[in-house]
């Protein structure tokens, strides 16, 4: 997947990875010349050896420096780069999914892949191709020239490498679960003393607070022992790595002795090979411990993928056009969840012509809500036909539907900016006046008048400045502001106080009156004046009609009301 | 902890950062920027020393053996290079190698290695080993601590900045403590140390290759300090980007529904390129320091190469110091970064350990009283006697007097900022009253310790608070029990015969761990009505002389409401009793109702009675916000 996304920048990786070349092979050549210096000018007393040699160093110095800002330019764009069109490829598929195909995602995952998850991507691109690639390169570049100075004592350094590599590779994989367990203790750590935080009230009602901190106490004795145990794992591995250098160093030295004695070796070369055993064991321990981002990244490429293969489900179906007449119709559908048997809406068949208000009462769980769903083609698991002015629902496009019909929805969302930016989210050319005129429906302009800033009000994120009923009757003005055939309200009264509810009620009624209305709700003073009311009990319509004639002749309804009245007057017995 | 007013004001500022950071990560990512330096580093750096204190001697053992090995690691190159000399020896004077002094020499470096490698290996140990104790230490105090604020400071702080300071502040501290501090200390050791040894081997090629050290910290700063608005803009955008995202994927719904889609798409794509171009920026900005300083230690290697050079061949210099001295020019290449970033690591951790010791150093619970009370005698009558309280300067309460007898039901009513939920907050003694006195059974309510007053009550609050463990766990949450025992030593017949009181029962026993199932945070895997039955179960198993209950309003379906409504009239049927009344119902069956409004209690009196008087009572009854 990564490669797929690095295509589009090769030009850029390749240039990266060619002065990332050019800037490790002049690194390299710095001690290799010295190694000349030594030999050729300081060992036989040439001074313009030594100056012209050393003259080739700075050169190579500064195609080190150049190179190295060059490969860094191409890097960054590239990782920048590749984490822009990640990021907005999650998010413009994630935006555009249905319910359906949504599923199961929760909003916290999905802002975690789009956020997190892309970061660690960037990071595993940042590290493969500046650290690991050059210390790869530096490992077997040192361990080339070693073997071009001299083929036996390169050999020794050649046996180490893999000794050093494998140690750093049990150290850090022993290590590793303890870093899951010190997780798993500080996420308990942090939960905890969240839910004390969140709970303080209760916690002191019931005299908590010393439990409160034994358990906390056990997460952080736990979390102190597992970092102990991991840490002190990593931390023998750099001064092990050095230990090894320096041995490493001295058998050089020894053999090095030996053969000079022989005359096989010069001190230039020696020197060299010193340089070049230190530059490739640092390089090999900083490998071993960058290696683990390959296991970390894993699973953020991972749940990226499971985003990006997921495609959406609904598709829009060629239909010949039918009747232009002014009805939202359900015709006997049947819903199913995707992937379950059980239907959770049966043989629901019902019109709303315009200029209509009906109203679907019912308990939680027995299906009202998914009703509106349906209308809004978040799912398309259902039997039987869906259709807006005789055209069926899934022939029209999303962008048509949102034309026809507003859904004001159950769970209030505002925005952070200013009321008036929210209200243009119902309709973008909204004027003030337009605005003024719906807030005043919902009872809330005198608020807004009040409250000093008029239209720029600045709501905050999630609405923390606003109360539950201010909100709920915002997102109702929002919804009213929008020009369309047919408004859902998903039992978004419920925060309001009856007197309220009522003069809102009062005012959708006089502004909507040619359109076809649904009321969501689960109380009966909210659907007493609809037109028409569907009772629905465990996804079946079981009555129909206005509130007299089913409160004389449906049982459920019947239930709903004396249950209500329980509950309002007459007390638990 | 007393404190006057004017001090705890002092703290309010500057405490914890307040919660309007800002829109997502932005404020936060934003303020740690900008708090990068503690207000008082003196004061916060001896506080810190001071919990250092019980593991002094680690600490100090730990110095003292990363010396050691900076030490060894200063002296080692001097004496390869003195190896390497023994060999040249052989080359240059034509006799064999003298493997005496070879071995001598030899020997030395061994012990220094093992002493290198035991002092570095130990000082990480014992640094492991005392910080992760302290910050175990720290987080204690932490958790304790938040168990005796005031309720005030929870009423002002934002849970995620309590929660940063645990996560994100302490761990500052902990890796500067870890790591930071030995960095630097072996770093400063190894440049001082060095720079002897450089002097020690010849002195123009020591000026010539400490030369490098001020220019290139004052290069690299003066790149930190032209790149830091550059970061800082990249973090703000990242911020605004997350926060961004976020939003429009909470606001699912009206995304779709409302044709927002592309618009929405439009502005992220926008905001993701401005992104995209101040990331590469910031991140180039943030290597380019590397290159710069390179460039500086680089080009003087070779002046040195050439310099020293000339010097072994005039014969000023021996190869082996020669060597050594290459050596060490490449030892101060990484020191050197670091001790540039040492104090910017060691101001920001100071500036997350003021922030911490500001909590622990916030308003504590005062205790008036250190009596106990014996809940078998307490009849549960409850006066208020004049009592005054306010959240603020401004009082709310004026002069409050009721008097509640054994038994009695008492049902609340009045708008939302009438009181309601400040007479509860003051018969818990979540607050204290500031004038006037609460009595019960005759004895003022001061005279008590918190802990034990709080016995006399249970409560039930709308917001359902249950903790992420198994059902039992919270319903057992409510009895009361010694601080040795656990929540799973609450027999479990005394946790069902609670839930059967509380109607809980049932539903419980239908999910598939029945008592055993495990809540997730905030409970959500079961409904919201269910959570309200556990409360109950909660408040049930304490058998306490007085109730609070505050009613439900929260959509539940009707089934599980009767429920709720038989369960709380269980709760409240032998204790006293206080019900902020959302129902009709409630009020109905109350012995009395009090009206209250700003803060006063405006009627008293049963339904009936406040009917006929026509008041406030009648008006609300009548408008329906019954």
């Amino acid at each position: 997947m990564i490669l797929q996304y690095a295509k589009k920048y090769s030009a850029l990786i390749v240039g990266q990875l060619f002065f990332a070349t050019v800037w490790m092979l002049s690194q390299l050549a710095i001690p290799r010349l010295m190694v000349d210096i030594i030999d050729y000018g300081i060992m036989v007393g040439d001074m313009s050896q030594v100056v012209q040699r050393g003259m080739l160093m700075l050169l190579a110095t500064i195609a080190n420096i150049v190179s190295l800002l060059i490969s860094i330019y191409f890097l960054t764009r590239v990782t920048a780069g590749i984490s822009r069109d990640l990021r907005s490829d999650l998010f413009e598929r994630i935006i555009d999914w249905s319910k359906q195909t949504r599923g199961s995602f929760s909003n916290s995952t999905l802002i975690t892949r789009t956020v997190n998850d892309v970061k660690q991507v960037s990071i595993l691109i940042d590290m493969s191709l500046r650290k690991i690639y050059t210390l790869t390169i530096t490992v077997i570049g040192a361990v080339i020239i070693s073997f071009s100075i001299d083929v036996k004592m390169a050999s020794i350094i050649l046996v180490i490498i893999p000794i050093i590599f494998i140690l750093a590779l049990r150290l850090t994989s022993k290590a590793l679960p303890k870093y899951s367990r010190i997780r798993e203790a500080i996420d308990r750590m942090n939960q905890r003393f969240r839910e004390n935080v969140t709970g303080i009230r209760v916690v002191k009602a019931f005299n908590k607070s010393d439990y409160e901190t034994k358990m906390f106490q056990e997460a952080t004795k736990e979390a102190c022992q597992a970092n102990v145990q991991a840490e002190s794992t990593m931390m023998l591995l750099s001064p092990l790595v050095l230990l090894f250098t320096n041995i490493l160093i001295l058998i050089l030295l020894y053999l090095g002795g030996v053969r000079a004695v022989l005359g096989t070796i010069t001190v230039g070369a020696l020197i060299g090979l010193i340089e070049y055993a230190i530059m490739a064991l640092n390089n090999i321990q900083q490998f071993a411990s960058i290696i683990t981002i390959f296991p970390r990244s894993k699973v953020s490429i991972d749940r990226i993928q499971e985003i990006l293969s997921t495609d959406e489900v609904l598709r829009i179906k060629e239909t010949t056009a039918g009747f232009k007449e002014n009805v939202l119709r359900f015709n006997d559908v049947d819903f199913y969840y995707p992937n379950s048997n059980a239907a959770v809406l049966h043989d629901i068949h019902f019109e709303l012509n315009k200029g209509e208000t009906k109203a679907v009462i019912g308990s939680t769980g027995s299906g009202k809500s998914t009703l509106i769903r349906l209308m809004m083609r978040d799912y398309d698991t259902y039997r039987g036909q869906i259709s807006y002015n005789g055209q069926d629902i899934t022939s029209l496009s999303k962008t048509e539907i949102n034309h026809i019909v507003t859904h004001i929805p159950q769970t209030t969302f505002l925005f952070s900016g200013t009321i008036r930016e929210n209200l243009q989210t119902g309709k973008k050319e909204a004027t003030d006046d337009e605005i003024w005129e719906v807030l005043n429906m919902v009872q809330m302009g005198d608020f807004f008048h009040q409250a000093g800033k008029g239209l720029d009000f600045y709501i905050a994120q999630n609405a923390v400045n606003l109360s539950g009923g201010q909100k709920q009757r915002i997102s109702i003005a929002r919804g009213l502001i929008r020009e369309t055939d047919f408004y859902l309200f998903d039992d978004c009264f419920s925060a309001l106080d009856y007197s309220t509810e009522k003069k809102v009620r009062q005012a959708i009624r006089k502004k909507l009156s040619d359109k076809g209305v649904l009321v969501i709700a689960q109380r009966v003073a909210t659907v007493k004046d609809a037109d028409e009311i569907l009772v629905i009990d465990n996804g079946k319509i079981v009555g129909k009609g206005s509130h007299r004639e089913l409160e004389e002749r449906c049982p459920v309804y019947q239930e709903i009301i004396t249950s209500q009245k329980k509950i309002d007057k007459g007390g638990a017995k | 902890m007393m404190r006057n007013t004017d001090q705890t004001k002092d703290k309010r500022d500057d405490g914890l950062p307040g919660v309007s950071k800002g829109v997502g990560g932005a404020g936060r990512v934003a303020g740690l920027l900008a708090s990068g330096s503690a207000k008082d580093s003196k004061g916060t750096f001896s506080r810190l020393l001071k919990n250092v204190g019980p593991f002094k001697w680690f600490f100090i053992t730990a110095i003292i053996l990363t010396l050691l090995a900076s030490g060894a690691q200063i002296f080692i190159p001097r004496l390869i290079g003195d190896i390497i000399n023994i060999i040249t020896s052989v080359f240059q004077k034509d006799i064999g190698l003298d493997w005496i002094a070879f071995k001598k020499v030899a020997i030395i470096l061994v012990l220094l290695f093992i002493v290198q490698f035991s002092a570095n290996y130990f000082s990480s140990v014992l640094l492991i080993r005392m910080t992760q104790k302290l910050i175990r230490s720290i987080r204690d105090q932490m958790q304790e601590k938040l168990n005796r604020l005031t309720l005030n400071y929870f009423d002002r702080s934002s849970t995620g900045d309590m929660i940063s300071l645990l996560t994100n502040d302490l761990d500052n501290v902990s890796n500067t403590l870890q790591s930071g501090l030995t960095n630097s200390l072996t770093a400063i050791v190894i440049l001082v140390g060095v720079a002897i040894m450089m002097f020690n081997i010849h002195v123009t090629l020591a000026l010539l290759a400490l030369i490098v050290v001020p220019v290139s910290y004052l290069l690299v700063k003066y790149l930190v300090k032209k790149a830091k608005p550059i970061f800082q803009r990249n973090a703000n955008l990242t911020g605004h980007f997350n926060g961004q995202i976020e939003e429009i994927y909470n606001g699912e719904d009206i995304v779709k529904h409302y044709n927002l889609g592309n618009e929405l798409k439009e502005e992220i794509s926008a905001l993701n390129e401005r992104l995209y171009e101040s990331e590469w920026k910031s991140s180039f900005v943030s290597f380019l320091t590397r290159p710069a300083g390179d460039l500086i230690l680089n080009a003087n290697y070779v002046l040195i190469a050439i310099l020293g050079g000339k010097y072994v061949i005039s014969g000023v210099l021996s190869l082996g110091a020669f060597q050594a001295f290459i050596r060490y020019t490449q030892m101060l290449r990484n020191p050197f970064t670091q001790v540039l970033g040492i104090l910017n690591t060691i101001m920001s951790a100071l500036a997350s350990a003021e922030r911490i010791f500001s909590f622990l150093d916030a308003e504590e619970t005062v205790q008036t009283g250190m009596e106990t009370i014996d809940i078998g005698k307490t009849t549960g009558e409850i006066e208020f006697n004049n009592v005054d309280f306010g959240y603020t300067d401004e009082l709310l309460f004026k002069n409050v007097n009721l008097k509640v007898n054994p038994g009695e039901q008492l049902a609340i009513v009045g708008t939302t900022g009438a009181g309601k939920t400040t007479l509860v907050n003051l018969l818990m003694r979540f607050y204290e009253i500031e004038g006037g006195k609460i009595i019960l059974d005759g004895h003022n309510t001061k005279r008590y310790h918190t802990d034990e007053l709080r016995k006399a009550y249970s409560m039930v609050l709308q917001d359902t608070w249950l903790f992420s463990g198994t059902i039992r766990e919270n319903i057992a949450y409510g009895a009361t029990i010694s601080s040795e025992k656990e929540l799973c030593d609450v027999p479990l017949e005394e946790i069902k015969a609670a839930a059967k009181l509380a109607h809980a029962d049932s539903f419980i026993e239908c999910l598939p761990d029945g008592y055993d199932t495990m809540l997730t945070e905030g409970a959500t895997n079961i409904s919201q009505g269910e959570r309200q039955l556990l409360t109950i179960a909660r408040a049930m198993i304490k058998k306490a002389p007085i109730i609070i209950l505050d009613e439900a309003t929260s959509s539940v379906d009707t089934r599980t409401e009767l429920f709720i409504q038989h369960a709380m009239k269980e709760l409240t049927s032998n204790s006293t009793s206080f019900v902020i009344a959302h129902r009709l119902s409630t009020v109905h069956d109350a012995d009395r109702i009090i009206v209250m409004d700003k803060g006063s209690i405006v009627e008293v009196g049963t339904h009936t009675e406040l009917l006929d008087r026509g008041g406030r009572y009648a008006e609300m009854y009548t408008a329906g916000q019954l």
